[in-house]
């Protein structure tokens, strides 16, 4: 006879799945060693379940959509791969994006724990790995023209049977790795929280019995089908289209197009993406798990905050991506930028078609991605190599949304990311920084105003030359303003700027030596404005003035602001000249 | 291949050059060319090389087994191993060892080990030469000592890995498939043979091998040679030879730093194999590790001729190997040890375009 479970149970074991996720996520941060990992939390932690014919997503804690949603196409794969050959205890793991990856950095880990005969649910991780091989220490390689020449690849393989570690597997995978210890270091606290995970699923599963488990579970997943429905059901119908380009693929091929279409027939939802450019060369595609993550990245920013973003409302939506484009690509093209760029343009092309649907609910998914990494060999170290991915290069870039200006942090697609210090980075690096701040007058302009520019200096330390990987995107295509907001500033880089050597980057460069004492420039647009700026209170436009965000020109010309000094030499805005220059 | 030594009528040894002539003919990576792409060996527990087909790759086959000892559990009938690591013994990313055990019979408790040269494993170019690499995974994957199979079991998902990281993976799966079924049946032969035929082979070798150098002894030669870098300065190689209380030294410390980038560094083990490759054919002797244990190699940590990990090496069989080995068949016939002897093998080399070669016309 089946346990019967009455419904605050039910939420009770719902939520008790989302707190195992937290518990997951506090041990992989504090156990893992990379910054990239340990300090900017770039991880994801879910719990998926496998009712013997579908793969579901249940429950997430610390997630970045472009993980925990591409993640369920790797729990598939998974499954269909091992189909009947799954045991209890048995860990996998997999990073290759054709096989429900994103890119080949991203690490899935799942381990499987038999709810019964038929069902089985899947504690994971996902991780951003340091360095996996390939060509450029941590595998960012604009002159990739194929998947092998980003890094290793790994299809779904079983790491552990039944609990028992398969060491000749797992010395494989370590020794693809060009950072050892510290790759070892991430794998096992990956290994840890997943076994946190499944001891933890396993003391729900003794408490409530699987039955009590799966009831649980399929109450979570029918609420969040229904409230999404629901919450469909009340927009409009139509057809509603967005599209955004993207600057260039790093080889070559420029104004990258993703067109969205989005219907909305009654309390269906589908988006499809089939106007967008045929796939590229560089390594820019987005494959299924990442450009259905950035198409629900934008839905999710949509919904009310208190639907669950997990299967039940996410399987309502179709995502259609045509194979052969550059949301769907055919292996082996490289991938390895495509989370960031062009995964960023789905979730803006998708947001620009909710602007017909849902106004005050859009803003900016993106990053506009400007990619900086860093390696070479640290003569404080025993010269041992290092490799720093840096976001510096890529703060900061909230747009605009309504109520609110762009924040001074990231946008939703990365908010669960944790800006590691300068003061840390100059300590684990031979890098020091010089500059690191906001630009003037590089305010996406708009009722609510995008985040400022920012400009970011830093010059290499120590003894050895560092190499860079450099990829910049939003020169031609920046940030862009929603609801008649205005776009953010064009981003750049300069190589040893200052000097007689300095080289302005607007696209990529592979490998470039910066020898001791010389630096790198990045200026990274801000984000863009939502409505318009002659809608802003003119006290807030004032107020940006004296922040030096904007310049007295701009606030004149573009928002149609009027300051004047009072006696003092303070700023204050002319009411009657504010009225007469926007009505004009 | 020479068939007028005694050793060809041992059946073992015939065995070998079977299996040796069939994975030619079948494996479809093997489109280059002469024999020192391929080679079936037998090793006994202790790691020592009892025979090999060819004398290309005696001390990589050492090494191999040696790394298969130390990091995968021991073996049991059925399993097979799988590397290409050039740290685990292997000459360069593109050769791969696939080792089985031996359960009963002459070479009880050893192993059948083959090595072929296959196609692609990923990496920066097509083929895995890049000359300008500055570390082994530019060259491409890394397959450490992995079990393929375990107990007759194809461990499919080993074999999805290794295929997924190569350009060709049907030509890989096609390969891996013919050596290891080949290494298990051979395996499985030497089994049931003979007790006698490893000892008639070690007999001959041990022969060969007493007291081959007494009539240099105390005489010294040093050579010289070149080996090109496109990316940076070539290399100098030094190789004094010498008779020293009846052992051959080989003191290479007079050679240059290993190089980064330069795709041209060759680990020892290597170093050591290009030395028994002239030695054992100018004697005619068993190729077998009596070769090795014949030879006292010297050669500084981090030069180029005893690279460090993780330096590339894709390079080594072909540049290096052809320096060193004339380099030492000069030195040998300079002290009249051995015979001079045919190579049958061509001086083809696979196509590598190098841009930017500060030399007109590249050596390459």
């Amino acid at each position: 006879m089946k346990k019967q479970v009455d419904a605050i149970t039910k939420q009770v074991i719902a939520d008790s799945l989302e707190a195992i996720c937290r518990e997951m996520s506090r041990v992989v941060e504090r156990t893992s060693v990379h910054p990239l990992f340990q300090e900017l939390h770039d991880y994801s932690t879910g719990i998926f379940y496998f009712d013997g014919t579908e793969v579901h997503l249940v429950a997430r804690a610390t997630a970045l959509p472009a993980h925990i949603f591409g993640s369920l196409l790797a729990v598939r794969a998974l499954v269909e791969e091992f189909a009947g050959d799954i045991n209890d205890g048995d860990m996998f793991l997999l990073n290759d994006p054709y096989y429900g990856g994103s890119h080949q950095a991203d690490f899935t880990m799942m381990r499987a724990v038999s709810l019964d005969d038929r069902s089985m649910i899947f504690p994971s991780v996902r991780a951003h790995m340091s360095d996996f091989g390939g060509v450029v220490p941590g595998g960012y390689n604009p002159d990739a023209r194929d998947i092998w020449q980003e890094g290793y690849r790994i299809p779904p393989v079983r790491l552990h049977e039944a609990g028992e570690l398969r060491s000749d597997v797992w010395n494989l995978v370590l020794a693809n790795s060009r950072l050892g210890d510290t790759f070892e270091g991430d794998m096992l606290a990956i290994v840890g929280g997943c076994n946190v995970g499944a001891r933890e699923v396993g003391r729900l599963i003794e408490k409530y019995e699987p039955q009590g488990v799966a009831n649980g579970i399929t109450y979570i997943l029918n609420y969040a089908a229904e409230r999404f429905r629901a919450e469909v059901s009340r927009w409009p119908d139509g057809v509603y289209t967005g599209e955004r380009f993207l600057d260039h693929d790093s080889a070559g091929n420029r104004d990258l197009k993703v067109a969205a279409a989005v219907t909305v027939d009654g309390d269906r939802l589908s988006i499809d993406l089939s106007g967008s450019s045929p796939q590229s060369p560089g390594y820019i595609s987005s494959v299924p798990g990442t450009t259905i993550s950035n198409a629900m990245l934008s839905v999710c920013v949509v919904l009310p905050d208190d639907i669950p973003p997990n299967s039940g409302a996410l399987s309502q939506i179709e995502v259609i991506a045509p194979e052969g484009s550059v949301v769907n690509p055919l292996a082996p093209a490289p991938v390895m930028f495509s989370t960031t760029a062009i995964g960023y343009e789905v979730a803006d092309a998708v947001m620009k078609a909710f602007e017909g649907i849902a106004p005050e609910r859009v803003g900016e998914p993106g990053l506009g991605f400007c990619l900086c990494t860093t390696f070479g060999k640290d003569a404080r170290f025993d010269d041992d190599l290092y490799f720093t991915l840096d976001f510096g290069s890529s703060l900061v870039s909230a747009g605009g949304a309504y109520g609110t200006d762009g924040w001074g942090a990231w946008p939703a697609s990365v908010s669960a990311l944790v800006l590691a210090n300068v003061e840390m980075q100059e300590l684990q690096y031979p890098l020091t920084f010089d500059i690191y701040e906001y630009a003037d007058n590089a305010c996406g302009a708009g009722r609510w105003r995008g985040v400022p520019g920012f400009f970011m200096q830093r010059s290499v330390g120590g003894q050895h030359p560092a190499y860079v990987n450099l990829t910049e995107e939003g020169d031609r295509h920046p940030m862009p303003g929603y609801v008649g907001g205005h776009a953010g500033a064009s981003s750049y880089a300069i190589l040893r700027p200052g000097t007689d050597r300095a080289e302005r980057i607007t696209e990529s460069v592979a490998e470039a030596e910066l020898m001791p004492g010389e630096s790198l420039l990045t200026f990274k647009g801000g984000g863009g404005g939502w409505g318009s700026p002659l809608e802003r209170e003119p006290a807030l436009v004032r107020d940006d003035v004296l922040d030096g965000y904007v310049s007295v020109e701009i606030a004149r010309d573009v928002y149609g602001v009027v300051l004047i000094a009072d006696s003092d030499g303070k700023l204050e805005v002319d009411g009657q000249g504010t009225e007469a220059l926007r009505s004009a | 291949m020479r068939s007028d030594l005694p050793y060809f009528k041992n059946a073992l040894y015939t065995s070998l050059l079977d299996a040796h002539r069939h994975l030619y003919k079948v494996l479809q990576s093997h489109g280059l060319g002469d024999r020192t792409h391929l080679s079936v060996d037998v090793v006994n527990k202790e790691g020592r090389v009892e025979v090999s087909s060819v004398a290309t790759e005696l001390s990589n086959a050492r090494a191999v087994v040696a790394s298969i000892q130390n990091a995968v559990p021991p073996l049991e009938p059925g399993d097979v191993v799988v590397t290409n690591d050039p740290y685990s013994g292997s000459q360069h990313l593109q050769d791969h060892w696939i080792v089985a055990p031996v359960a009963k019979g002459t070479a009880a408790g050893g192993y059948i080990s083959v090595h072929a040269h296959l196609a692609d494993v990923g990496g920066r170019n097509l083929g895995n030469l890049y000359p300008g690499a500055r570390d082994i995974w530019q060259e491409g994957v890394r397959t450490t000592p992995v079990r393929l199979f375990r107990k007759g079991e194809l461990d499919r998902d080993v074999l999805e890995l290794i295929k997924l990281n190569s350009r060709m993976p049907l030509v890989m799966e096609n390969d891996l498939r013919e050596m290891a079924t080949t290494a298990s049946e051979l395996a499985s032969q030497v089994g049931a043979s003979d007790p006698s035929l490893l000892a008639d082979l070690r007999s001959q070798s041990k022969g060969v091998f007493a007291r081959p150098f007494d009539g240099a002894e105390g005489r010294t030669t040093t050579k010289r040679g070149t080996i090109h870098s496109c990316q940076g300065s070539d290399a100098t190689v030094v190789l004094e030879t010498r008779v020293e209380n009846g052992a051959l030294v080989v003191d290479l410390t007079g050679s240059s730093d290993q190089a980064e980038p330069g795709f041209f560094n060759s680990t020892i083990a290597n170093t050591q194999s290009f030395l028994a490759d002239v030695l054992a054919n100018r004697l005619s002797g068993v190729f077998s590790s009596d070769v090795l244990e014949a030879l006292d190699v010297r050669a500084a940590e981090a030069s180029v001729l005893n690279c460090s990990f993780p330096l590339p090496v894709g390079w080594s069989p072909y540049g290096p190997r052809k320096v060193v080995t004339s380099l030492f068949q000069s030195a040998l016939r300079e002290l009249g040890i051995g015979e001079d002897y045919q190579v049958f093998e061509s001086d083809w080399r696979p196509p590598v375009h190098i841009e930017g070669c500060r030399e007109t016309e590249c050596p390459f």
